[in-house]
C-alpha cells in the first residue's frame, strides 16, 4: 500500500517523470512522514534519533526537511516576532543598508553584525549610525528595518512566494503567506552544500492535475537561508558538511530538527545541536556508509530507550529505518 | 550532475526489486590448487612469516585470487601463469637444501601452477556466457579493476556486457542483470545494499563458502519488505570436508614490507624531528601515497555516485572508495608548486627566507629540546606556544601561525625578531598564493570532474589532469583509494603526498 496521506499537511505532490507529471513514489511519501515525525516529537527526557539507510540519498534530506519545516510551523507558533526579525538580521551580510526607527527619529546606517556580550551573555545587533554604533537587544530589534539603499528610505520588499499556486495546494490549509514572511530557524540541513542546493531549486514537483499543473520546488517549503541569493525570510539553513572550522549560524532559535545528510555531515556536526531531534540519512551506495552506520550503530548501543516515532508508517522497500531515543 | 527525482526513483526500485541468486561453477583443478595453497600455508606455521616463503605465498595467494575472481581463459596473458610458475621455480630451487621437510608440497603445488598454465580451460567465464543476457543492459562485475580490461575484450564484447569493478558500479545507470564474479562476502556493500542491477547473479566456485547477505547496516534496524529479497542465506560449499572459507582467498596487504619499501616505519623510535605520522593509502593506479595524520591536515577528495561531490576533508576521514589528488611527478604537494608559480620570480627568495626560519627553528628545538621551547615562547609572549602548536609551526606544511603575536615571539627567539615584521609580510604572500592555488585547483576539479565526463576516471581507477602552472610534467593525478594501513606509519615529512610504486605481490598477495 502506498502512503499518500503522507502527512495531513501536504496535499498530493507530483514529480517530473520520463513523460508526464505522476504522483510522489512510496520512499519519497515515506521521508515527508519521516520528516513531520521527527520534527513532531518531543521526548522530555532525551533526542528522537531517527536513522534511514537509503540506497540513494538524492532528494531525501530536502523532501524530510520541508516536512520538517511545515510540521514546525503549524507546531509551533513563534514565542515572538522579535525572535525571528533577530535571527533574520543575524542571516544579513556586514554592511546591509539599515534604518533604525526610534519615537519620532528615523536615522539611516550599516549593519555590522551579531555580538555576544562577555558581561551579560545577551546577543544584540550591532548597528553603525551616523551618531554612532548601538547594540541592541532581541527585543529592540524590530527598530531595524533592512533598505535597498541609504538615501531612499525604501524598506526592501520582495515578492514573498514565489510559485502561490504551488505552494497552496502543496499546503492546503496553510498560511503560506505567514510561512514564508517570517524568519525562525526551525531545520538545519547538514550535506554537501552544491548537492542540497541543487535539489533544494529543482523544479522537478507540483500540484494539480491534467494541463493546470503548477510546478515549483521544495525551496519554496523549506526556505532555506541565502539559497537563492536572496535575503528572503528563511525557516532553514544548510551547513557544509566538512567546513569543520566553520561555525553554525547566529541564531537566536534553536532548530528543532537537524538533518544529517549523510556520514561525513553526521561524524562532523552530531556534537552540535544537541537539543535538536536527529534524522541521519546514510546512502549505502556511499563508501562512507559503512563509518556512518559504525557511528549510528555506536549511538545506539547507549540509547536511553527505543522509540515508536515511526510506529504505523510503513517503512518501504529497499529502505531501513532505526528509531531510538538517546540522552542529550 | 543534475539531481533526478526520476533518476532517484529508478534507483529505489532496483533496490526494492533486486533479485539475487547464486550460480556454482565446479572445477577441479583449480579446487585442488587452491586447497594446495592452504595446505601449504598451513603446514609452513611459522616459518611461513621467513623471508624465504613470504614471496612464495604472496605470489601464490596472488595467483589463487586471481583464478577465483577473473573470468578469463587460464592460459590469457592476463594471468601470467606461466610467468608466476617460472617465479616460484626459481624461488624454491634451494627448497630441498633450505627447508627439506617443505620441498615435496612446494614442488607439488608449483606442478599444479604449470599444469594450470598450460591448459586453456576458462570455468567462470563459461558460466558467464552461459547466462542469458541482454545486450547493451548487462554488466559483469569484478572485484578488482586491474583485469577489468582484458575480461572487457575478452568477454564482454562477445556477450556485449560491460565490465566493471566494484568500485565502478556508483554512476547511476541501472542495468538489467548483472553478474557478479566471486562470493557476496568479497565485494563492498553498495554493490547488493545500493544495487545498479535489477537481477544479480553471484558467479563462483563451489567449493568456496559465502556468507549470508544482508542489505542492513543498522543494528536493531526495521527494512522495507519488499527490499529482503535482496537477501539470501550463507552457502557452506558443495562439499564441506574440501570447502575453502571464502575469508581466506582475499588478498593480504603487507603494510609492513610497504612501509618499509616506502622509506616509512611503524617504530615511533627515535623521534626525528622532520618525520611525521601519515596514513598510508593504496591506490587504484598501482601506487601508494602518505597523508599527514595530524589535527588539522586536509586534502580534496572527490566522491562518485549517484551525485558527484567534492570536499575538503581531514585526511583522517578518506576512506577506500574516495578519489584524491596527488602531483605527478616533482616533489610534495601540488598546492606549493602551483603557489610557486603564482608567485613567479618572487618565489625562490620568499621559499628561502621561509625555509630559513624553519631551519633555525629546528635546530633550536633539536639542541634545547621541545618543552624548553615552549616555555622560552611563552615567556617571549607566544600565547598559544604548546608543543602541538610549536611542532606544527616548525612542519613543512604550515606557512605562519595564525597570530602575529606568536610569529614575532618565535622570530625573536630564534634571532630575527628586528626582521620579524618584513618576514610576517613575506609569509603573508605566499600564504595568500596557497590560498590562490587551492581556488584554481578546486575549479579545475569543478570543470574536470564535477561538471566533466568522468567515465576514464571511473573505469580505470584515475586520471591525470593537466595543469599548466606546475612545472615539469604539470599534472594532478585523481586516483580511487583502493586500501587503507590500519595504523599510521612515521614518515620523513618531505615524502607525504608523493605518489610512490608498489610492488603488486605486496598488495594482491
Amino acid at each position: 500500500m502506498i502512503q499518500r496521506n503522507y502527512t495531513a499537511t501536504f496535499g498530493q505532490l507530483l514529480y517530473r517523470g520520463r513523460s508526464r507529471w505522476v504522483p510522489l513514489p512510496e520512499w519519497a511519501c515515506f521521508l515527508l512522514h519521516v520528516g513531520a515525525r521527527v520534527a513532531g516529537s518531543r521526548a522530555e527526557d532525551g533526542r528522537l534519533v531517527v536513522a534511514l539507510s537509503l540506497p540513494v540519498r538524492t532528494f531525501a534530506a530536502a523532501l524530510a526537511g520541508a516536512s520538517a519545516v511545515v510540521t514546525a510551523f503549524v507546531n509551533r507558533p513563534a514565542v515572538s516576532d522579535g525572535n525571528e526579525h533577530f535571527d533574520y538580521l543575524a542571516s544579513l551580510p556586514e554592511g546591509t543598508a539599515i534604518s533604525h526607527h526610534r519615537a519620532n527619529v528615523v536615522q539611516q546606517g550599516r549593519l555590522v553584525g551579531v555580538e555576544t556580550d562577555v558581561d551579560d551573555g545577551i546577543p544584540r545587533v550591532r548597528i553603525r549610525l551616523r551618531s554612532g554604533d548601538r547594540c541592541l537587544p532581541v527585543g529592540l530589534s524590530r527598530e531595524i528595518q533592512v533598505i535597498d539603499e541609504p538615501g531612499t528610505l525604501k524598506v526592501t520588499r520582495q515578492k514573498l512566494i514565489r510559485d502561490p499556486e504551488f505552494l497552496s495546494r502543496a499546503l492546503p490549509g496553510i498560511d503560506v503567506a505567514a510561512l514564508s514572511a517570517k524568519t525562525r530557524l526551525d531545520c538545519v540541513l547538514v550535506g554537501v552544500q552544491h548537492a542540497l542546493q541543487e535539489e533544494l531549486l529543482a523544479r522537478q514537483f507540483g500540484t494539480g492535475e491534467g494541463a493546470g499543473i503548477h510546478e515549483g520546488s521544495l525551496q519554496g517549503i523549506v526556505r532555506a537561508r541565502d539559497v537563492t541569493g536572496s535575503k528572503d525570510a528563511y525557516r532553514s539553513a544548510i551547513i557544509p558538511a566538512t567546513s569543520e572550522e566553520g561555525d553554525p549560524p547566529v541564531s537566536f532559535s534553536t532548530p528543532h530538527v537537524a538533518i544529517f545528510d549523510g556520514a561525513r555531515a553526521f561524524s562532523y556536526w552530531r556534537s552540535r545541536w544537541t537539543e535538536s531531534n536527529w534524522l541521519v540519512l546514510l546512502d549505502r551506495g556511499a563508501p562512507s556508509a559503512e563509518e556512518g552506520a559504525d557511528a549510528v550503530n555506536q549511538a545506539y548501543a547507549t540509547r536511553l530507550r527505543e522509540s515508536n516515532a515511526l510506529a504505523g508508517v510503513e517503512v518501504p522497500p529497499g529502505v531501513e529505518a532505526l528509531a531510538y531515543v538517546e540522552r542529550r | 550532475m543534475t539531481s533526478s527525482m526520476q533518476l532517484a526513483a529508478d534507483l529505489y526500485e532496483a533496490a526494492s526489486d533486486l533479485d539475487v541468486e547464486r550460480i556454482y561453477v565446479a572445477d577441479e583443478e583449480v579446487r585442488r590448487f587452491s586447497l594446495a595453497v592452504r595446505a601449504l600455508q598451513r603446514r609452513l606455521g611459522d616459518d611461513a612469516g621467513d623471508s624465504y616463503w613470504r614471496p612464495v605465498l604472496a605470489r601464490l595467494r596472488r595467483v589463487r585470487w586471481e583464478l577465483a575472481t577473473v573470468p578469463l581463459p587460464f592460459s590469457h596473458a592476463a594471468f601470467g601463469l606461466v610467468s608466476s610458475a617460472a617465479f616460484l621455480d626459481e624461488r624454491l630451487r634451494e627448497c630441498q637444501r633450505v627447508f627439506p621437510d617443505h620441498a615435496p608440497a612446494a614442488r607439488e603445488l608449483n606442478q599444479a601452477l604449470v599444469r594450470l598454465s598450460s591448459g586453456d580451460r576458462d570455468p567462470l567465464g563459461v558460466a558467464v556466457r552461459a547466462l542469458s543476457w541482454k545486450d547493451g543492459d548487462s554488466v559483469v562485475v569484478l572485484r578488482d579493476s586491474h583485469h577489468a580490461g582484458a575480461v572487457a575484450d575478452w568477454l564482454g564484447r562477445s556477450i556485449g556486457a560491460a565490465v566493471l569493478a566494484a568500485a565502478q558500479l556508483v554512476s547511476p545507470r541501472i542495468y538489467a542483470e548483472a553478474a557478479v564474479i566471486g562470493p557476496a562476502s568479497w565485494f563492498p556493500h553498495q554493490v547488493f545494499g545500493a544495487p545498479r542491477a535489477r537481477v544479480i547473479r553471484i558467479v563462483q566456485f563451489s567449493w568456496l563458502s559465502d556468507d549470508s547477505l544482508d542489505i542492513g547496516i543498522f543494528a536493531g534496524s526495521t527494512i522495507g519488505a519488499r527490499g529482503e529479497r535482496a537477501s539470501l542465506p550463507a552457502y557452506a560449499g558443495d562439499d564441506q570436508a574440501s570447502a575453502v572459507p571464502s575469508h581466506e582467498l582475499p588478498p593480504v596487504t603487507d603494510w609492513t614490507a610497504i612501509a618499509s619499501g616506502t622509506g616509512g616505519t611503524t617504530d615511533r623510535r627515535p623521534d626525528r624531528p622532520d618525520s611525521v605520522d601519515a596514513y598510508l593509502l593504496l591506490l587504484a593506479s598501482e601506487q601508494a601515497v602518505y597523508l599527514e595524520a595530524e589535527e588539522g591536515s586536509r586534502a580534496y577528495i572527490v566522491e562518485l555516485g549517484s551525485s558527484k561531490e567534492l570536499q575538503m576533508v581531514a585526511t583522517r576521514s578518506i576512506q577506500p572508495g574516495a578519489y584524491i589528488v596527488n602531483r605527478v611527478g616533482g616533489e610534495g604537494d601540488y598546492i606549493p608548486a602551483i603557489a610557486d608559480s603564482i608567485l613567479g620570480g618572487a618565489a625562490p627568495r620568499l621559499r628561502a627566507t621561509q625555509r630559513a626560519w624553519k631551519d633555525r627553528l629546528g635546530e633550536l628545538i633539536n639542541s634545547e629540546g621541545i618543552q624548553t621551547v615552549v616555555s622560552d615562547l611563552r615567556a617571549a609572549g607566544s600565547p598559544r606556544a604548546t608543543r602541538a602548536n610549536l611542532r606544527r609551526w616548525a612542519s613543512e606544511g604550515s606557512i605562519r601561525t595564525e597570530d602575529k603575536t606568536d610569529f614575532q615571539a618565535l622570530m625573536k627567539l630564534i634571532g630575527l625578531g628586528a626582521d620579524a615584521t618584513q618576514i610576517w609580510s613575506e609569509m603573508d604572500l605566499i600564504d595568500q598564493a596557497h590560498l590562490r592555488a587551492g581556488q584554481r585547483v578546486r575549479a579545475l576539479l569543478v570543470r574536470e570532474i564535477l561538471n566533466g565526463d568522468t567515465r576514464d576516471l571511473e573505469e580505470r581507477g584515475w586520471q591525470d589532469y593537466q595543469v599548466e602552472e606546475i612545472e615539469g610534467e604539470g599534472a594532478l593525478r585523481v586516483a580511487r583509494v583502493e586500501a587503507r594501513a590500519p595504523e599510521t606509519i612515521r614518515i620523513g615529512a618531505r615524502q607525504t603526498r608523493q605518489l610512490l610504486a608498489v610492488e603488486r605481490d605486496l598488495w594482491q598477495g
